[in-house]
């Protein structure tokens, strides 16, 4: 039996073409391997993109030594440069927040696509609802990593201009 | 006064963006704004050889990858590689288990990047292809493969 591995990574990413959902999900309704493989895909997106923001955090918290000395003055002559620090004090980036439950675009439209893929098919809707229960652990991993409290840590303020 | 107008309406769109993804590269965070200043800097430049085969965003963040690589290895455009020894490299020993974290600590530059740009940035397999400068099947091999090695670490 042909395995679904390489369009299950597509789909995840939403890069699998309307067409092949429907053949990937007729699938994933007989297959176990590929049941697995599909949660576990979906839970190593969001960890490797917890890790991303985690990473992130870390290096914008690193302690510096207080030296605010910026680059732009070596380039005090050039008319580029001029520019750019016009745009550092009038154009300030918006604050950032990055935080641990920020909205992930692409968890929403797994978890739509999978509702869609169930409601549009009867029969295999109720094989995917015994996914759903059993197999799908998933679905609680994510609520508890994304219920998780955000430390100050987690929440970094960072301005490009002061 | 217009190109201007543009300069300072992509900075406010993007230097996030740029910050962010020099930062996943460089992994400090005043090399990054130093970065995004250099960015800049080149991209008014060379503003003028702007064709418009991708986007502005997409355009700036291609001079971000070169100037960081270039500050990494001193060279402009880095092949994007997978390592073919990673399995081997990083197989966990029985009694040493090595969490995902650790895996990916260990990914190289050009491995990380393509799960930073998927995940964090969630750039589409076109534009990681325009960002990278390999094609979009490419894209959808390479991190497929990356993936693949990484899911060992799960359990
Ligand atoms: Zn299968």
């Amino acid at each position: 039996m042909k395995h679904y591995e390489y369009e299950i990574n597509l789909f995840v990413d939403g890069e699998l073409e309307k067409e092949k959902q429907s053949e990937l999900f007729e699938h994933l309704a007989n297959c176990n391997d590929c049941q697995s493989l599909f949660t576990d895909t979906l839970i190593l997106k969001e960890k490797t993109r917890l890790f991303c923001v985690e990473n992130l955090n870390q290096i914008k918290n690193k302690p510096k030594p207080v030296n605010k000395f910026y680059k732009i003055a070596f380039y005090a002559s050039s008319a580029a440069a001029v520019l750019l620090l016009f745009l550092l004090i009038t154009a300030k980036p918006k604050e950032t927040f990055i935080t641990k439950n920020e909205v992930r675009v692409d968890t929403v439209f797994v978890e739509k696509a999978v509702n869609n893929e169930i409601k549009n098919v009867s029969t295999l809707g109720k094989k995917l609802k015994t996914i759903n229960s059993n197999q799908f652990s998933l679905v609680n991993e994510m609520k508890e990593m994304k219920s998780a409290k955000i430390t100050f840590s987690d929440l970094i303020k960072y301005d490009v201009g002061s | 006064m217009k190109e201007e107008k543009t300069v300072k309406e992509l900075f406010s769109s993007y230097s996030d963006d740029i910050l962010n993804y020099s930062m996943s590269l460089l992994k400090d965070s005043d090399d990054a704004k130093d970065a995004v200043q250099e960015v800049f800097i080149r991209f008014i430049n060379s503003q003028s050889s702007f064709r418009g085969d991708c986007s502005y965003k997409t355009w700036l963040l291609v001079i971000t990858r070169n100037y960081c690589y270039k500050k990494l290895n001193g060279k402009t455009n880095q092949p994007v590689l997978i390592d073919e020894n990673f399995p081997h490299t990083y197989e966990p020993k029985l009694e040493e288990k090595i969490t995902l974290n650790d895996a990916l600590k260990k990914l190289k530059h050009e491995e990380f990047e393509l799960i930073y740009l998927r995940e964090y940035a969630c750039h589409s397999y076109q534009e990681i292809a325009e960002i990278l400068g390999i094609s979009v099947d490419n894209v959808k091999v390479k991190l497929f493969r990356v993936r693949e090695q990484l899911r060992k670490y799960l359990k």
